[in-house]
Order: structure tokens, then sequence, then C-alpha cells
């Protein structure tokens, strides 16, 4: 059963210093979620250059989800776009994500901690 | 918008059995509280003045107790004409009868008030119990008439004949309360009973207008389980059935209620549950025939078809009366038709083919639904009697009314709405499986069903899809070096678009192949060609180069990395079909030893889920990926297949292998 996405927005400091907006999934990830990620990410404050992607929550993702996600980094990954860290993931959907080439875009993390250490 | 359970209180007149008794009996005006039935050549009417005294004493039964002083009240005329109105509780009538001599077996036929508990003393002794009087007086199904059976020894004497009425306050305020149907009856026990049956057979005639509507009902809510049965996804089937079947259940519990003498609180409760939710299914096959979304609307009318169950709650804590609860259905019963008319009418407007159907017999049906509730109203308020206003047709054995006519236009139209529905969505359903034998047959020209022989490979293929046609597929092609080429792929989304798309992409791929070797170039080429093809999803794909020195060449659209004997090959991945136009490809070259196997697999082997929502994973189809690939298939779908699954094992034999067999899915 799909479960509705949610999106939770919050700030946090990376180890470097810079306020890092954080975006915090739950729910199952499916093309349902479309406009609730992207409103989150349209909504992020212009200034947050720096995003980090937070799955802790997240119990599944399918291919569609997988396709608003790699739409949302192409965005990031244009210039002046922003740089963006991704914790949280099971090891089946950390593998997936390798799989689909998401890691050439953003960095996979096991933990908050060392994703804030890279940003 | 249950049916009336009232009528047979008050159109069934039991005309026949007075006509029989003015025969039998003739007109007898015997003196007040003293009546002499000794001299009569059958049952006498027992229809002198009685004496009435309201209030409960043990003396009262007594023989030779004085009741001159109580009132003279005719036992057939209501409570509230002897200043009693709305008395809920006691009250006795006794009477001095000289019974007929002789030793045929004598009985008293006993009409109780409605819904009343009655005892029968004779000279004292108490004859008969109609209905539960004691530990405490309980309000019972009961029939309309009982035979009191009088003991021999009593004979051609003169008794005294007593009755201990119990009247519910549940029904003492409805008018009429207190009142027998009929004054009793003394006579030959064959006589009596010859009465009673009677009586009962006419209860039964008067109800078969009920019956051949129940009947209807339950015939046509079978016929729409039938039509479920045959279309499970079609809910509206299923709804229809649970409206009309429920009509049905109701006369046959009201059969066994009355036959076992259950409490008609709880009768009537059950019964109002049951006509609940019957109105339940009605809303909800209403909204679902007509494809209505669910709204707020909706909501309301599944919420207010509960009225019914609630009044009935409120009347038996005595919190409200008959009238009152009749006003409260009345206003639901509107509220619910008028919601209803509003939803078909808007639907209708809009060229809902449906709705218009339903809306001519729906309308007719809920006027007289609505006269009819509020015709109840009326009455049970005491404002005024308007019930003969219903009836269309009456006579000595049974009353036809209008709402018999309205049950019966309303049922004959669901039954055809029900059937024009079914045939129009048997039509649809044979052509869509016509359109999907067709991309089937499409999709197996392009994906091979049979694995190619190419000399010096070893080949296998399986190919599971999870509906009639998949998203997967897999080309092996040879190429002119002795080498082949292999493409193994997943169209995100299934049926029809996934099919097309797949059919687009092995079109593309086989005419590539005919200019490029290079898995790089053609995934490339392939990723422009899904441009705009992906409606929020995308495909992945892995193309790999075999040649016959064991020279591996791949490259990887988001694609499973390829098994290598068991092991994970290190490949290049980029990001998959039809996302971008910048995406990047690049190959990735290794060296086979000579007795390497590659297995190639799609998600569906590693997302399969079994019952406890755990994923095949990555673990165990690594695991596996060395076994033949029927087997590696099987695996996946014993653990419980989601998708489309396909397992392609390529193994370098180094010399051209005669014996490699295709395998099939």
């Amino acid at each position: 059963m799909q479960v509705t996405t949610k999106v939770e927005q919050r700030t946090a400091i990376s180890a470097s210093g810079h306020p890092v907006g954080v975006l915090a999934f739950s729910g199952d990830i499916a093309s349902t979620s479309k406009d609730a990620i992207l409103a989150a990410w349209h909504a992020l404050d212009g200034a947050s250059s720096r995003v980090l992607l937070d799955f802790t929550g997240v119990d599944y993702i399918n291919s569609s989800g997988i396709a608003i996600i790699i739409q949302m980094l192409l965005e990031a990954s244009k210039p002046g776009g922003r740089s963006i860290a991704i914790f949280g993931l099971s090891p089946h959907f950390q593998k997936v994500f390798t799989m689909v080439g998401i890691n050439k875009y953003a960095a996979l993390h096991t933990n908050e901690a060392a994703a804030l250490a890279s940003l | 918008m249950g049916k009336s359970c009232e009528n047979s209180r008050r159109f069934p007149v039991s005309a026949l059995i007075i006509l029989l008794l003015l025969i039998l009996a003739g007109v007898n005006a015997g003196q007040a509280q003293s009546f002499d039935a000794s001299n009569t050549g059958g049952p006498t009417p027992l229809d002198a003045p009685w004496r009435l005294q309201f209030g409960d004493d043990p003396a009262y039964a007594q023989p030779g107790f004085d009741d001159s002083h109580w009132t003279l009240h005719r036992i057939d005329k209501d409570w509230a004409s002897a200043g009693h109105k709305g008395y809920a509780g006691y009250a006795w009538y006794r009477m001095r009868v000289i019974l007929p001599k002789g030793n045929e077996p004598l009985a008293i036929a006993i009409y109780p008030p409605a819904e009343a508990a009655v005892e029968v003393y004779i000279d004292g002794a108490l004859a008969g119990t109609i209905g539960r009087m004691r530990p405490e007086p309980v309000w019972t199904m009961r029939r309309d008439v009982y035979a009191i059976a009088v003991p021999a020894a009593l004979h051609g004497r003169p008794v005294e004949l007593a009755l201990r009425v119990w009247e519910s306050p549940l029904q003492a305020v409805n008018p009429g309360a207190g009142a027998a149907s009929h004054p009793p009856l003394a006579g030959t026990a064959a006589d009596v009973e010859r009465i009673v049956s009677l009586e009962q057979q006419n209860r039964w005639v008067a109800q078969i207008p009920d019956w051949v509507v129940d009947m209807l009902g339950v015939a046509v809510g079978l016929f729409s389980l039938g039509l479920f049965l045959l279309q499970r996804h079609a809910r509206e089937y299923a709804y229809a059935a649970g409206f009309l079947l429920g009509l049905g259940v109701e006369p046959l519990y009201m059969w066994i209620s009355i036959q076992t003498g259950a409490d008609a609180r709880i009768f009537w409760q059950v019964d109002m549950g049951m006509r609940s939710l019957s109105t339940y299914f009605w809303v909800l096959f209403t909204w679902s025939f007509v494809r209505a979304r669910a709204d707020r609307l909706l909501y309301a009318c599944l919420a207010a078809s509960w009225i019914l169950s609630i009044g009935a709650a409120l009347v038996n804590l005595g919190i409200i009366h008959n009238a009152g609860y009749y006003w409260m259905i009345a206003a639901a019963d509107l509220f619910l038709s008028s919601a209803v008319f509003v939803r078909l009418y808007t639907l209708a407007r809009r060229g809902n083919r449906d709705a218009k159907l339903f809306l001519v017999p729906f309308t007719l049906w809920i006027a007289m639904w609505c006269v009819m509730v509020s015709i109840e109203a009326l009455y049970y308020s005491g404002i005024v009697d308007l019930t003969g206003a219903m009836i269309l047709y009456h006579d000595a054995r049974f009353t036809i009314t209008w709402i018999h006519v309205g049950w019966v236009v309303l049922i004959l139209a669901v039954g055809t709405v029900l059937v024009l529905r079914f045939a129009r969505s048997a039509e649809q359903e044979q052509r869509l499986r016509t359109e999907m034998e067709s991309a089937r047959t499409v999709q197996q020209i392009l994906v091979p069903e049979e694995v190619p022989s190419i000399p010096g490979f070893s080949i296998q293929a399986v190919y599971h899809p999870a509906g009639e046609v998949g998203g997967d597929f897999y080309q092996v092609l040879p190429i002119p070096n002795g080498g082949l080429l292999a493409v193994i792929g997943d169209v995100s989304g299934k049926g029809m678009p996934a099919a097309m798309t797949v059919s687009l992409l092995v079109g593309t791929i086989r005419t590539l192949a005919q200019y490029t070797h290079d898995p790089a170039e053609v995934l490339t080429a392939m990723n422009q060609r899904m441009m705009g093809r992906s409606s929020g999803g995308f495909t992945t794909a892995l193309v790999l180069r075999l040649d016959p020195d064991g020279t591996l060449t791949a490259a990887n659209a988001g694609h499973l990395v390829p098994y290598a004997n068991g092991k994970e090959l290190d490949i290049d991945n980029s990001l998959p079909l039809g996302i971008t136009t910048c995406a990047a490809y690049s190959n990735s070259t290794l060296h086979l030893e000579a007795d390497t196997t590659l297995t190639l697999l799609t998600d569906g082997v590693v997302e399969a889920q079994n019952a406890k929502g755990e994923l095949f994973g990555f673990d165990r189809a690594a695991e596996i990926s060395s076994r033949p690939a029927q087997k590696v298939a099987e695996a996946a779908q014993a653990f419980g297949q989601q998708d489309d699954i396909t397992v392609v094992t390529l193994a370098c034999t180094g010399v051209p292998d005669p014996a490699s067999a295709p395998v099939s899915a």
C-alpha cells in the first residue's frame, strides 16, 4: 500500500560553518510524491546553496520516485546551483542510487554528521 | 429508506373473520359486564362493554370481586377514549360470561391490544398468557389472535373472565393504544382454533404484496451478486446485491421473531440496523454506479443512512417517541433523497449516461417515499390520518399501496441499469483484451521468446512478465566478428504504455546494431530516442559486447550491474535513459576468463517481495546469480514476483557450441 510522502524542512550547520537546508522525506516516494517534493525543493531558501536530503523515514522508492530525485539533482547541478548530500538510505536503496548514477550528482552518506561534514 | 413495517397494523382488515362471525353468531346485544354465551351455535364475540380498571392488584382476578364501581368500556376502543391517553402499564378488564354446555372442549380467542402482553384469568385461575408478562412484562413480537383453553369443569357455568393487560411505554403514546383489534370470542375449541388459523392465513395473504416485492428484490439481488462474481472489480454490483438482499432477509427475520415471540425492542433494533445497512449499500451503489467522486455529500449520506438505527435506539431508550422517530426518519429520508437526486441530476446534466438512465425511476420512487414517510409521521403525531391515501387496491384479502409500486419500479430499474452496465463493460473488457493480445503479439515478434543460438556462446534467457505485456526487454544479437551484442533493460511502468516503449526500443536496438557495436554509442542513441517518452519514469538499460576472445565491453544506463560467476562486475554507471540529453555513457572494458558465466538481471529479481514486505535484495541475487537462468527466475518468483522478471546468462564456450539449447519462459 502506498503511503503519502511527507517532506519536512529544517536547517543545519555544516562542518565548515555554512547553513544547510535539510529536506527530510518520509513515507513512500513515487509519482504521486512529485508535487510535495518539488514544492519543498522550490520553497528552500534561495540562499541555501547547500542542501541535505534525509531519507531516514522513507520506506520505499519506485522508479518514478527515483526519476523525481534525479530531476532535482540535475537542476541543482546547473551552474549556480546547489551542492547536495544524501543520507539515511537503506543499504538496498544506497545500491539502487549508485546503480542509477545518482552518486555522480550527490554524495551518499550513512548518517547526518558525515553528510554535514562533506558540505 | 426501508420499507414500512407498520402497514400490517393498519391496512389488513380481517373483514372475512368479522363476516364469518356475524353469520355464525348474529349480532348479540348482551347486557353490560355479563354475557350469556351458552346458547349460540358458534363462537360468540364478547362485545358488550367490559368493566375496566387502570392499575394492578392480584385481587382483580378473583371471582366475586366487586367491580361495580369500575368504568364500562368497549374492549376494542382505545384507552384515550377512557380518559387515559398515553397510559403505559397495567389495566384490568372483567366480565361475567355464561359458557356453553356440552362435552366439546371450549376456548376463548383473545385479540391482544397492539404491542401489549395479556394474562387471562377464568374464575381466578390463570388460563393463559399472551406475550411475556412475568417476571417483568416485555413487549414481544406476537400474532394477532390467540386461543385460550377453558377447563372442562366450567362448561355450562357462569364464570368470571378477567384480563390483565400491560401496554408497553414505547407504544402507549401511539394512536389506538390499549384497544384490542377485536373483542374476545367464546366458543368450541375447534371453532376458535379454526378462527385463529384463518386469521394467521389472512395475515400471510395480506402480506403477499410485501413478499412479492421482497422476493423480486432478492431475485435481482442474487442476479447482481452473480454479476459481481463475474466482474470482481465492479463494486457497484456488490453494493446493489447488499442493498437488495437486505430486503429479503427482513421478512424472514420478522417471521422467525413472531414465531419465537422475540423481544420486540431487540427485533426492532436489529431490523433497523439491517435497514440502515441496506440504505448504506444503496448510497454506495448510487455513487459507484454513476462513478461520482467520493465527496462530502457521499459521507453525509452514508452517515444519514444510520439515522434509522439511531432513531430506534432513542425510542428503545425512551428518549423519543414513535412520532419523533418518524419525523427523524422523514428528515433523514428527505435529505438522502434530495442528496442522491441532486447528485444524479447534476451528473445527468453533464451528460453522464448512467445518471440519466437512473434519474426517472429514482425520482418517481423518492416522490412516493417522501409522501409515505410524511404520512407516517403525521399519523403517529396524531395530526391527521392520511394512511388511506396510499392505498392503490384494497379488498378483503390484501391491500396494495403505492409504496409497493414504487419499490417494484425501483428494483426493476436497478436490475435494468445493472444489465445495461454489465453488457457495456463486458464489451469494453473484450475490446481491452483484444488490444492487449495485439500488444502481446507485437511484443512477441520483437522480444525473442526463443534465445538465438550463436556459435561459440552458451545463452539462456528467461522472461516472466508480471502482466499480459511487460516492460522488460532483452536482445542478444550476433555480430560479424563472431561475438555478440546483448542488451537488457526495463521500462518503468506496466501495461500497454510500457509495452509500446519496449517495442520502440527493441526496434531501435535492432536498427542500431546494423551500424554500431559500441555499447556507449548504442546507449547514447537509445537515450535520444527515449527523450520525451518517459512520462515521469525512465528506462534502465545495460548494453554489452562479448567478443570471442573473452573481451567484454559494457556501458550502463542505470541498470543492474551484471554478475560474473556470482560477483558484480566493475562497470561504470550513468543515468537511466530518457531523463536528460546530457547523459554521457562510457564503455568499461574487461577480460573474462574462459569459464566465466555472465548473469544479467532486471530489478524484478532484486525487488521481488515476500508477504512480510521483505525485498529479495542484492545479496540474495548475487548469491544465486551463478545458477542457471531458469533457477534464478524461479527463486525470485517463489519469493514474491512484483514486477517483470528477466534473467539472461551468457557464457563464452570458446569453440562453437552447437548444444547451446535455448530456454524459453
